[in-house]
């Protein structure tokens, strides 16, 4: 019986219900053995507003409690306000991912392992398609977490996007993944 | 018998979907072939999604003008043979109370799916409250029963859609589908199975009523409502009139009618219509009565919920249990009608009785009326939002001490 809880904010617009719809989706259709529950902040919010969205993983049959339970184990901020907001509900050997373009490293000061993942940069200057920051982040979080296996994410980034934009969008996950995991060796070493 | 089974066309698999769309592929399972409704938060996506699927399965989708032309357009498609439906949020559902109270009346089936926003007045229609419980049984003027049923997942917004329209096509008699605006707006993955096996789980609508030597039923013989039959000591529901069948009464009075349809004003038929019409729902209570028990056999308090809490609520009696606390948990599966005899019996095993509701206390009432044995039944009252599993693993603790 094991849990996993995750909680991503920011700004609507900048693709937090998507990606956590992208992680309840790979691990309930493309991986054997685990389900999900995802909700989000319902409500007037549009663009600009802030918003947030909650998945929990599990390998049990059904989920029972479908909120994340606080602190969580997996915190993702995509605005400063979202960190200030929420850097007091991680735990402290969770894990709090952010983008340092929208995120100041000396604004989120969390007692959880911290990792800076310039997706907005990536998809910005290498990608040419500021919208593919999405799959970065997700085959970023990924290869951090290891909560998905990589194969499962890939089916789902396949699933998610427009057939035109699928190629984009796969390159904009493996460099996401790449990052994910580098970053995780370079801490262990 | 397999006159009424429709076809149903979602490919057998898993699916991520909200709760709003697995009532709508519940419904379409099940048989529903009309949908009328008019748009409120946090219900939007039922409509949005029927109008999309209903005429791929060859039904009909009506916006109406408003909550009252819903539910009237849903009783019309209801004698006219179709299974039908509506969905709303507290300020429509009141708004169909008086029609609910009419088609009660000439025990019509119909299915109402009920995704319950903040109140009252306008409320939030971002938040989840169970505000309506007790409208929903009492909103209407005259006495008369509902069925209702309380899913927790999306997997049981689809499952028990499908026993919803079971229910009102057995018993004849408004049924109710309790979301609200957490669960109605939840992802999760939602199992559809093949489609011989739901053929199996779906009750069809009948045109043909049969006598008991499986004999078709000549227009004389066939009653349109219910009637107790002293001899057998049961009440006696027939299939729902049908405007396309010669069974249909010359005229259907929303007045006070007899079994044969006939509108009179003798005290003598407003009482064999009320007694009917009420006791085929309260005399079969443990037939259509739905529950489900945790741990509830050696336990010494027990929390009894219904929808979402009922979630929490698992949580918190593992937690328990995992710390040696004889915690159990009791589940309305169908809130109306209410299970007074299953609750009388869990009240005779446990000590106390905790009740969380997403309201200020409306079944804990009904639960301290059912229990015997001096059963201290307590409400866990929350407004607007879920309970934490914290908090009732505290209201456990503390009640065991």
């Amino acid at each position: 019986m094991t849990r996993t809880e995750i909680k991503i904010a920011g700004y609507g617009g900048q693709g937090v219900i998507t990606l956590s719809k992208m992680i309840a989706a790979a691990a309930i259709l493309h991986q054997e053995g685990i389900t999900a529950t995802q909700t989000e902040a319902y409500g007037a919010q549009a663009r600009g507003g802030a918003c947030w969205a909650e998945v929990v993983i599990s390998d049990e049959e059904m989920i029972d409690y479908p909120r994340a339970i606080v602190p969580v184990d997996v915190l993702m901020v995509f605005s400063e306000e979202a960190a200030r907001n929420y850097k007091g509900e991680v735990k402290k050997d969770g894990i709090a991912i952010f983008d340092p373009l929208t995120v100041r490293p000396r604004k989120f000061k969390v007692k959880a392992k911290r990792y800076a993942v310039p997706a907005n940069q990536i998809a910005t200057e290498e990608l040419k398609m500021p919208v593919t920051q999405n799959a970065i982040m997700f085959g970023a979080f990924i290869g951090i977490t290891g909560l998905i296996d990589e194969e499962s994410g890939r089916q789902c980034v396949r699933d998610f996007v427009p057939s035109k934009f699928i190629d984009i969008n796969l390159k904009a996950y493996e460099r996401g993944l790449e990052i994910g995991k580098k970053l995780k060796e370079e801490e262990s070493s | 018998m397999s006159e009424y089974i429709y076809e149903y066309d979602m490919p057998p698999g898993r699916y991520v979907w909200m709760g709003n769309t697995a009532m709508v592929e519940g419904a379409l399972a099940a048989g529903c072939r009309f949908f009328a409704g008019y748009p409120i938060t946090p219900q939007n996506e039922v409509p949005e999604r029927m109008s999309q699927r209903l005429p791929q399965v060859g039904g009909r989708f009506i916006q109406m003008e408003d909550e009252i032309g819903s539910i009237s357009a849903v009783v019309g498609a209801a004698l006219g043979g179709l299974k039908a439906m509506t969905s709303t949020s507290g300020p429509g559902f009141s708004l169909m109370q008086e029609t609910m109270s009419w088609a009660a009346a000439i025990e019509v089936p119909i299915v109402v799916g009920e995704v319950q926003r903040t109140g009252p007045g306008a409320g939030i229609v971002s938040l989840p409250h169970h505000s309506d419980i007790i409208q929903a049984h009492y909103g209407g003027n005259g006495e008369y029963q509902v069925i209702a049923f309380a899913p927790a997942t999306s997997q049981e917004l689809f499952d028990l859609t499908i026993e919803a329209f079971n229910a009102a096509e057995t018993w004849r008699t408004p049924t109710i589908i309790f979301s609200d605006s957490w669960l109605g707006h939840i992802h999760e993955e939602v199992k559809v199975p093949p489609l011989d096996e739901l053929k199996k789980r779906v009750i069809p609508r009948k045109k043909v009523a049969y006598d008991a030597e499986g004999k078709p039923l000549k227009r004389q013989q066939y009653l349109p409502f219910t009637m107790y039959d002293k001899k057998a000591g049961e009440y006696k529901i027939s299939i729902t009139p049908n405007i396309t069948t010669e069974y249909f009464p010359e005229w259907l009075p929303a007045v006070t009618h007899t079994p044969q349809s006939i509108p009179n004003e003798f005290q003598e038929s407003s009482e064999i219509m009320v007694t009917n019409i009420n006791n085929k729902i309260l005399a079969n209570e443990e037939k259509i009565v739905k529950i489900d028990e945790y741990f509830t056999d050696d336990a010494d308090v027990a929390l009894v919920c219904y929808g979402l809490p009922y979630r929490t609520a698992l949580r918190s009696v593992k937690m328990a249990r995992a710390d040696g606390m004889k915690a159990g948990l009791f589940r309305l599966i169908t809130v109306w009608p209410f299970a007074k005899k299953a609750v009388r019996e869990l009240s005779q095993k446990v000590k106390k009785i905790l009740v969380p509701e997403i309201n200020i206390g409306q079944i804990v009432i009904w639960v301290e009326a059912a229990v015997e044995d001096g059963t201290e039944v307590k409400p866990i009252p929350a407004i607007s939002r879920l309970h934490e599993p914290k908090e009732l693993y505290n209201e456990i603790k503390e009640a065991l001490n």
